[in-house]
């Protein structure tokens, strides 16, 4: 057990077929995974408590984040919004900065970037990743 | 066309060969490997990837440095320390980890009580 830091944690894109670290991320929201249930309350149940069961699926849900944007940086400008201009899954990693650099690896389906510019601000971008399936966890 | 890693990366999980670390030297051939030069992990292997990057030397050395910046995981807040050689990463405990210029800090003299 331990308390791991999240200075060093990488997101990494894959271009080319190789995993290519993403410039300037600031923070991460890890993907919102959920497994999926349907509601199976009836009428003779006597419980107050609603009941649900698992489907045996799981929702992948989406990877988003932060970071400081540059225009004209080839990795956001072309690697990031390329997934707007040609959208295309793409194989996304986090390595997270623990001892044994444990990876999160997935599909990412759809992208979404937006970004905010503000005077007392530097640039800022926020992009969000929908997950295809769910991530692959290194042990 | 054909680019050189510059240094050691992954690679795709689902890669054909099932290699996951190809190492610093390797020849990537893609359609789109001027991509890996543009961001700075690699360099032209042939006259294709040489002339599709359309950058200069200058913004190639920039691109060079920023990425091994950020593939160690720096900090915006820390990328003045790590331009300027005094650490190479973090630690797991989230201590910077001394890079060739790091200069131990001087420890301040204690003012001696004065004895009145």
């Amino acid at each position: 057990m331990a308390f791991v830091i999240c200075k060093g944690t990488v997101l990494k894109q894959t271009i080319s077929n190789v995993l290519t670290a993403v410039a300037q991320v600031i923070s991460l929201d890890l993907p919102d995974m959920e497994s999926e249930t349907f509601e199976n309350d009836t009428l003779d149940n006597s419980s107050a408590g609603i009941p649900h069961t698992p489907t045996g699926r799981s929702e992948g849900g989406k990877a988003s984040g932060e970071l400081f944007f540059d225009p004209a940086l080839t990795g956001h400008k072309t690697s990031l919004l390329g997934l707007l201009t040609t959208p295309a899954t793409c194989v996304w990693v986090i390595v997270f900065a623990d001892t044994g650099h444990t990876t999160w690896t997935f599909t990412g389906a759809g992208f979404s970037f937006g970004g905010t510019v503000s005077l007392k601000e530097g640039l800022k971008g926020k992009f969000s990743i929908k997950l295809s399936g769910l991530p692959t966890f290194s042990s | 066309m054909k680019c050189k890693l510059l240094l050691a990366m992954n690679r795709t999980p689902d890669a054909a060969d099932g290699r996951s670390l190809l190492p610093a030297g390797e020849i990537i051939e893609h359609p789109d490997a001027f991509r890996l030069v543009q961001i700075g992990c690699a360099e032209p292997a042939d006259d294709e990837c040489a002339t599709s990057h359309g950058m200069t030397a200058e913004q190639l050395a920039a691109a060079r440095h920023a990425y091994v910046r950020t593939a160690a995981g720096i900090w915006p807040e820390d990328f003045a320390a790590f331009d300027a050689g005094m650490m190479t990463g973090y630690s797991p405990d989230g201590s910077p980890i001394p890079g060739p210029n790091y200069v131990e800090p001087q420890e301040e003299d204690e003012e001696e009580p004065d004895d009145e």
